[in-house]
């Protein structure tokens, strides 16, 4: 392909326009005779839907927040004076002005993970391995154990935020219970932070639960009686069975928790407005929309997107080796 | 089984328990009857009017916009809700970049300066002189006007305008023997009030406090107003420079802050957090606090929550305290009106003339009895309606006479300031740390939010540099 680029590059350079229009004809004709290449122009045209959106709603204003990102903007967003690294430096602290208030937003959100990801799972294969049990009335059950995914987010957030409003009676017997200073528990920084998990864990149980379930029931319960046959009970089948046969499911569920709870937005945008201490993807959307910092908030998106990259990686790498595919 | 059946019992009582520890909060909030819009008349022009008020107030903006387009048939003002002052000025940020703006914006005083740096508006004063009302301007409450005058120019027409007060719940200062009639209160007093209101039970725990406590930029704008400090340099940007640097980590800010805390560490008053607003009014009408900082425009929404929570709550208001031989006033806050160049000549003109409308004296008075807010004209107070509507609420008179307190200086009003919302979190986030002790003092933790502030500002003045 390269040489007769290189060959029909030096004749035109020479050729007449007539006879360079014929070679290029006579190039598309022997490029088209290749059924490799006649596959890849209609598999361009069936994809072009989907690559014009994603162009125009991904790639461009992703290489679009890499460029802000090493500009300061004016209101309209149009970049003023180009300034290379500085707000990447500004963000992870290294401006030497020892501010760190965005390097900490960052340590939030790992905790936040922390606090939601794991506990969200358990919470999950329990319910799950609850709602497999053959009684009756079990389709009740796992109605209700599912049902807030049907709950949006911001419904979910709205609603917490009644119930964690100081003049509720489960707030103050929290709040006496833990003798905290303050009467809200979203204003203090011990309990906010858990508080907005809990909401979080709550909203994300119902999505774990059908897809832990659906894992569960996809193991074949020929495994089950075999394995019962052997003598094992009831843990030692949860513990040698399922669980190994559900680690893809699990491996799912944690690569997509991880990536939710870090990117978590709704929930900080309603309980906790304002807030030091918030998360770093609250924290980006104050620098766009309230300090209107579109360069910065550009830069704080990228680092995010390197971030959630990178622990993606990661958790396939070294989780891929400990799951079990059928 | 058994055991399954037993787990799956005991998560659904869970699930109850949860139920049933939740009781509904005392005072929802009512939601408001939509207003209809009136008809739009064949062949009216078409003004777009964003704006930014919801709830009871949000009705009676729709209402003063059909008494418009019920008065003439020239043009026609179609308001867009724009869910918040916030989101108001968020809009138009985007809408520079992308041409969209409405012909008139109802725009908080922190947008002022963005506003103005926006290049797209038509400065008020113009308009008055072009059609000889300069007049309206000297009839304006002088400290309304001040507010929206930047460099001599009164880039907007105050449409909705008030003031912070504190406000006390009468019935307890009686019960504790405090004269709840003497608006001028010093921080000494209001220290003194708040242990004198604190009510304990047998056991030591507080079941009202004296103060409800949250941290807000206003009224930290209100307490530098009052003490004659500039709150940003120089001159609070109103002599036609830009300000550069935020002053709020000045000794009068810090004794503000530390005046706070060191009620809340005495157990007299209570912390509710950042964005704790909402909770502070929610305690204060349901009597578990018995003085709380708010608006005056807050007034009738107070009053009316206190009767439907029923705890005997008498609302008062009091002057935002000060220091003995303070000098300076309050500030006034609110928004404005800005008209845009963007449409037609016709629809600014529609644009203009809606403004003009809501300058008139009995539209004043109509927007001031039904909210709270004060009259941005003079003449509207002689009207009845307005009379009645002072007798109906004495307490309007009293933040009538705070903000007409001092002379207008520069140092009594409001700044402006590219960073004008920013600075607010900057201040908000830090007074929080310190309540949380992430700051030994209150010095420390304004003075890192100054650098914040300060930081910010020098890239915004930056960007409008070129």
């Amino acid at each position: 392909m390269e040489n007769e680029l290189s060959s029909v590059a030096t004749s035109t350079a020479t050729a007449p326009p007539l006879a360079r229009i014929q070679t290029s004809l006579q190039l598309l004709e022997r490029a088209w005779a290749r059924p490799r290449n006649r596959e890849l122009v209609w598999a361009l045209l069936y994809c072009s839907p989907a690559l014009i959106i994603f162009f125009f709603f991904t790639y461009y204003p992703f290489f679009r927040a890499i460029f802000l990102s090493m500009h300061i903007t004016n209101a309209a967003g149009e970049p003023v004076r180009f300034i290379g690294l500085d707000y990447y430096l500004r963000v992870l602290a290294l401006d030497g002005t020892g501010r760190t208030n965005y390097l900490e937003s960052i340590a939030t959100s790992f905790r936040f993970v922390l606090m939601v990801v794991p506990p969200v799972i358990i919470l999950a294969v329990g319910l799950a391995t609850l709602a497999t049990a053959r009684v009756r009335g079990i389709q009740i059950f796992r109605t209700i154990f599912t049902s807030s995914i049907a709950i949006s987010l911001a419904s979910a957030g709205v609603i917490w935020s009644l119930i964690y409003n100081p003049s509720t009676k489960a707030t103050t017997w929290l709040v006496d219970l833990l003798g905290l200073p303050s009467p809200s528990l979203l204003a203090n920084p011990s309990t906010a932070l858990p508080a907005v998990a809990v909401m979080t864990i709550w909203s994300g149980i119902g999505f774990n639960f059908i897809i832990a379930l659906a894992g569960m029931q996809a193991i074949p319960s020929d495994l089950y009686e075999s394995a019962a046959i052997d003598g094992a009970g009831r843990w030692q089948a949860f513990r040698f069975i399922t669980l190994p046969l559900l680690s893809p499911t699990l491996l799912f569920l944690l690569v997509i928790g991880t990536i939710g709870a870090l990117q978590a937005f709704t929930q900080f945008h309603l309980l906790m407005p304002n807030a030091p201490n918030t998360v770093f993807v609250y924290e980006t959307y104050r620098a766009f929309w309230y300090d209107n910092r579109y360069g910065l908030a550009s830069a704080m998106s990228i680092i995010i997107f390197i971030i959630l990259l990178v622990l993606t990686l990661v958790q396939y790498r070294l989780l891929n080796q400990r799951v079990h595919y059928q | 089984m058994n055991k399954v059946r037993i787990a799956l019992l005991s998560v659904l009582l869970v699930m109850l328990a949860a139920v049933s520890l939740r009781t509904a909060p005392a005072a929802l909030a009512q939601t408001p009857t939509p207003i209809p819009p009136v008809p739009r008349p064949e062949g009216s022009t078409e003004v777009v009017f964003w704006y930014g008020l919801g709830g009871n107030l949000g009705n009676v903006i729709l209402q003063v916009v059909n008494l418009y387009n019920s008065s003439q048939s020239t043009y026609y003002v179609n308001p867009v809700f724009q869910a918040s002052y916030d989101d108001t000025i968020n809009k138009i940020n985007a809408g520079l970049a992308s041409g969209e703006l409405p012909n008139v914006a109802q725009i908080f005083e922190a947008g002022t300066q963005r506003m103005i740096d926006s290049g797209r508006i038509i400065p008020v004063q113009d308009l008055l002189a072009r059609d000889g009302m300069l007049d309206i301007i000297d009839d304006m409450e002088p400290a309304v006007r001040a507010n929206y005058e930047v460099g001599g120019i009164l880039y907007s027409a105050p449409f909705n305008s008030s003031t912070a007060m504190l406000y006390i719940n009468r019935a307890a200062f009686i019960e504790a023997g405090l004269n709840p009639d003497e608006p001028m209160v010093t921080f000494d007093q209001v220290a003194e009030y708040a242990r004198a209101l604190t009510v304990r039970d047998a056991n030591g725990n507080v079941i009202r406090h004296g103060l409800g406590v949250y941290p807000e930029g206003w009224f930290l704008e209100q307490i530098h107003a009052i003490h004659d400090t500039y709150i940003a340099l120089p001159n609070n940007g109103l002599q036609g420079e830009r300000v550069t640097r935020y002053n709020y980590n000045s000794p009068i800010g810090v004794q503000w802050v530390e005046f706070l805390k060191g009620l809340v560490d005495e157990g007299v008053a209570v912390y509710y957090g950042t964005g704790g607003g909402g909770a502070s009014s929610a305690a204060f009408v349901n009597g578990q606090i018995a003085m709380h900082f708010a608006s005056i425009a807050s007034l009738r929404g107070l009053i009316s929550a206190a009767e439907n929570a029923g705890a005997g709550v008498d609302v008062g208001v009091l002057y935002m305290p000060r220091n003995p031989g303070a000098t300076g006033k309050t500030i006034v806050g609110g928004a404005s009106l800005w008209i845009t160049d963007v449409g037609t000549p016709e629809q600014q003109e529609g644009a203009w003339d809606f403004v003009k409308f809501t300058l008139r004296p009995e539209v004043q008075a109509f927007w001031s009895v039904n909210t709270g807010y004060y009259p941005v004209v003079r003449a509207a107070y002689e009207l009845p309606e307005m009379q009645a509507g002072l007798e109906a609420y004495p307490q309007f008179q009293v933040a009538i006479d705070q903000i007409r307190l001092a002379e207008i200086t520069d140092r009594n009003t409001a700044h402006v300031s590219g960073i004008f919302v920013p600075y607010r979190t900057h201040y908000v986030q830090a007074f929080d740390r310190y309540f949380n002790g992430e700051f030994a003092s209150a010095q420390e933790a304004l003075d890192a939010a100054v650098a914040i502030s300060n930081e910010q500002l020098e890239e915004y003045n930056l960007t409008i540099g070129g």
